[in-house]
């Protein structure tokens, strides 16, 4: 797995260039903008690891040129970014980027967004049935079990909830949500996303406790991702 | 738009408006005759300032009183009228008149024909025709002399005045006449008998063919006369006087001499601008006057019809040339010197130009300018002051005032608007003070930590890095603390969005579970199923969640459960609280907890002890037009805080068309970057 990163604080570069070959991912640092944009439309990478402030070339315009360029080809951005107010993130989001990490970084939250938006890429969830400890989702009868108990879902939450599983790790928008679950539904209302979302965390269990979190990401949409063990 | 351009059209905006609006005054005052009251004031000012030392070749001879006691009651005997135009004409005057209506036959012939033989010898008498309404029909009737006086006369010419609707007689008309304006004023006959005629009038003054129609009064040649003096002021000789010959040769050689009645309740007396008030000026004098102004030119012209209105409505306008320039004093001062000059020039103008502007119209427009123009700049300033007061609102959301005044300021008189704006200056003294305080926390309790750090790293023994990191920790979170801190004094309700409040509140749940594990506290939900919508800012309030889970769970004792829930029903909006078990707060205590920099209730010193925590939850509640608070009861601790319901009417508005407008921006934003 080739991984561009691109950070111009050289020791924080260092940290997590060791971070990722300890964690089986190779590396190429990039502390100019300008430089990375034009490896990354030459070579090939599974995943982007852009900073959003960098002198010559802001992470966001490397991430506008790319997407020009490269397109359908375009591997899966994460960024990282000092700036944690909703309007930096969801402008991040909105941009194209595939998700975020606010500094200070964490090592195990750094592997797992990159290992969630590389997944995703490989094809990996096309499985007809998975077993998440308590829950087991099985996707060809679209059927959700809780400890071997059949969880009554209505049909718009079995989507959900199946489209959330698919996607664990993963940033999905709420208009990327209304797109897939009420794709046959005109004028839904993006409350409507709010209400079901909070009715699987309820039905689910989809609580630290039992080992996941449920978050909304400001106003942009939800990720479902598993809960970092204590300690 | 930029504030001076935006400025600089509002302004040239409502020029034009004032402008308009005094030009429409103006104009209607001028054409209705409104305030034709206040033109003739200023007429009759100007007139009484003009005097001219007056000329001696025009003289009267009075039948005034001690005539009237010499010769008994008026009218008397031609004959005597025929000795003293003998007298008169042998000391060779330049004309004569008489301003006595010979229009009927007198009791005795003889006499008639006297004054018909003196007349003729003389050769230069001019006799009076007058032009009345006849008492049955309202026929208009020419009154001439009797035949034989006619015949011996050297001129005929009427002496009717025009009297105003003040029953002021200021104007004149040149030529009038029943059917045809065919008679000329006896004055211009006088200076023509005379050859005295100024060269310019003695064109007006030829005879021509009159095409004759109708039986009405035909007029021409309107001119307001010149008044050399008050009354009295024209050289005058009694009758009685020239009758007996007792004066000496050569007292009316080459003069014009006007014989007429001048005694009180005799003649024809009429009000004239130059008459103090109650002393009408006799007709002879009036005649007198006449002759005077037009044999030296001085007779006046009102302005024609469109210069007129053309002056009265750049006049009009003149005041908009400094009013908008100048505050409202030197503007006042202004306007009432513009006022004076204006009507000063109006009323010394017929003197020295022999044209008259009627000034009322310009008058009143520049009376109405200031007041009007105030009126229009305090209206901008209440819309200005209005708008920042909104702002103001929006930035200092206050509970007590809060909503309700954003939709109500129509309402509020000046004064609360003042009020207003004091107490937002308060508000920004005090944030001045929080300021201060705030960099007096960062340089004192920030650079604890930081500094210990520093020291450790300093010291020439190996460092453990587990000993670095609690106050890096703690110097992070404080920094984050003041970040949120930040963020929540700079919230602006304008831009808050619906959010689900037990979502959020799940959420902040989740964000504590790792803590509530190490503390081993049992964390409990009393949370609703539904829906929960408020307007607000997912995250601060999700912090404020959060900060009040986090001080539950190192203040409450360990192993004990926090309890979070939601009342969806309380007082006009909805309250989440945070429940632990603890002893109860003083007062005291209570009145510390939510000041920006107390140290909360123990001694443990994480980022939200600092007193950041709670202060920071009151802040936000507050930015949302709520409240936050505590409780203390049967050994629990409840902290809460209320937020405003959702305003009616707007949950459906957040539905399509926010979508849609999401949809809208997060594809420009994509397209754009």
């Amino acid at each position: 797995m080739r991984i561009a990163y691109l950070e111009d604080e050289a020791s924080l570069a260092g940290t997590v260039t060791d971070w990722l070959h300890a964690a089986g991912y190779e590396v190429e640092w990039f502390s100019s903008g300008v430089r990375c944009a034009q490896a990354v439309e030459s070579r090939r990478f599974d995943a982007c690891l852009f900073d959003w402030l960098v002198p010559d070339l802001s992470g966001i315009d490397v991430l506008a040129r790319l997407q020009i360029k490269l397109r359908q080809a375009m591997p899966p951005v994460v960024f990282t970014t000092g700036r944690d107010s909703e309007e930096d993130v969801v402008g991040v989001l909105a941009a194209g980027a595939d998700d975020y990490i606010v500094k200070p970084l964490s090592r195990p939250l750094l592997l797992a967004r990159l290992e969630a938006v590389t997944r995703r890429r490989s094809g990996a969830g096309a499985a007809v049935q998975r077993d998440f400890g308590r829950l087991t989702v099985d996707y060809g009868r679209r059927l959700i079990a809780l400890e071997d108990e059949l969880v009554s879902l209505t049909d718009r939450e079995t989507d959900l909830a199946l489209y959330l599983f698919k996607n664990v790790g993963r940033a999905l928008s709420r208009e990327h949500l209304i797109q897939v679950v009420w794709s046959l539904t005109p004028d839904i209302d993006t409350r409507t996303v709010d209400v079901h979302v909070s009715a699987l965390r309820r039905k689910l269990g989809l609580i630290p406790k039992f080992g996941w979190r449920l978050t909304s990401i400001y106003g942009y949409g939800y990720r479902l991702e598993r809960a970092r063990s204590p300690g | 738009m930029s504030r001076p351009n935006r400025r600089a059209r509002w302004l040239s905006a409502e020029l034009l408006r004032v402008a308009l609006l005094l030009v429409v005054i103006a104009l209607a005052t001028s054409l209705s005759g409104l305030l034709v009251r206040i033109d003739h004031l200023i007429f009759d000012t100007g007139q009484r300032l003009n005097w001219r030392p007056m000329p001696a070749d025009v003289m009267i001879v009075a039948v005034d009183k001690e005539s009237l006691d010499r010769f008994g009651r008026w009218p008397w005997t031609r004959t005597w009228h025929a000795r003293l135009l003998s007298k008169l004409c042998a000391d060779k005057p330049a004309a004569v008149g008489f301003n006595v209506a010979f229009s009927e036959q007198s009791n005795d012939p003889h006499a008639d024909a006297l004054l018909a033989e003196a007349m003729a010898a003389c050769g230069n008498v001019v006799l009076p025709l007058v032009i009345e309404f006849s008492g049955s029909g309202g026929h208009v009737l020419e009154s001439p002399p009797i035949r034989e006086l006619f015949a011996a006369a050297a001129g005929i010419g009427r002496i009717g005045l025009r009297l105003d609707a003040d029953g002021v007689a200021r104007s004149v008309d040149l030529r009038e006449g029943v059917g045809a304006p065919a008679w000329p004023l006896m004055a211009s006959e006088l200076l023509r008998v005379a050859r005295k005629l100024p060269a310019v009038d003695a064109s007006r003054v030829s005879l021509k063919a009159w095409p004759v129609s109708g039986d009405g009064i035909v007029r021409e040649s309107t001119q307001r006369l010149f008044f050399s003096g008050p009354p009295r002021a024209v050289p005058q000789i009694s009758y009685a006087s020239a009758f007996d010959a007792d004066l000496p040769p050569g007292t009316f050689t080459g003069r014009i001499v006007l014989v007429g009645a001048t005694a009180v309740g005799l003649g024809d007396a009429v009000m004239t601008p130059v008459s103090p008030p109650g002393q009408p000026m006799s007709g002879v004098e009036v005649q007198a006057n006449l002759v005077l102004s037009m044999r030296d030119g001085r007779m006046i012209d009102d302005l024609p019809l469109p210069a007129d209105l053309l002056c009265t409505v750049l006049l009009a306008a003149v005041p908009l040339l400094w009013l908008p320039r100048v505050m409202p004093l030197p503007g006042l001062l202004a306007s009432v010197a513009w006022i004076l000059f204006l009507s000063a020039v109006c009323g010394l103008l017929p003197g020295l130009t022999q044209i008259w502007f009627a000034p009322s119209g310009a008058l009143i427009a520049g009376v109405l300018a200031f007041p009007l123009w105030s009126w229009r700049r305090l209206e901008a300033v209440r819309r200005h002051f209005d708008e920042e007061l909104r702002e103001l609102q929006a930035i200092f959301p206050d509970r007590r005032s809060g909503t309700a005044s954003l939709t109500k300021m129509g309402g509020l008189s000046f004064e609360q608007r003042i009020a207003w704006v004091l107490a937002a200056k308060k508000a920004m003294r005090d944030l001045e003070a929080q300021r201060n305080e705030a960099l007096a926390f960062i340089s004192h309790d920030l650079r604890a930590p930081l500094a210990s750090v520093v020291c450790q790293l300093e010291s020439e023994t190996e460092c453990d890095p587990q000993r670095l990191l609690p106050p890096l920790r703690r110097a992070l979170a404080m920094a984050q603390a003041f970040l949120w801190l930040a963020r929540a004094e700079a919230l602006d309700r304008r831009r808050m969005r619906e959010i689900e409040l037990t979502g959020l509140l799940d959420q902040a749940l989740d964000e504590v579970h790792l803590l509530a594990e190490r503390r081993r506290s049992e964390l409990v939900r009393c949370l609703p199923d539904e829906a929960v919508w408020i307007r607000g800012d997912f995250e601060s309030i999700e912090r404020c969640a959060i900060n009040l889970l986090d001080n539950a769970l190192n203040y409450a004792p360990p192993a004990t459960p926090v309890a979070i829930g939601l009342d969806t029903r309380w007082e006009d909006g909805v309250r989440f609280w945070v429940e632990n078990e603890g002893p109860p707060l003083s007062a005291e205590q209570v009145e510390r907890l939510f000041q920006q920099f107390s140290s909360g209730i123990g001694e443990a010193r994480s980022a939200s002890s600092m007193g950041l925590g709670l202060y920071f939850v009151r802040k936000v509640a507050e930015r949302h037009g709520g409240q936050a608070g505590v409780e203390c009861r049967s050994g629990k601790l409840r902290f809460w805080v209320s937020l405003p319901a959702i305003e009616a009417g707007q949950g459906e508005s957040a539905g399509v068309g926010e979508l849609r407008r999401r949809q809208r921006e997060s594809g420009n934003r994509s397209f754009l970057s």
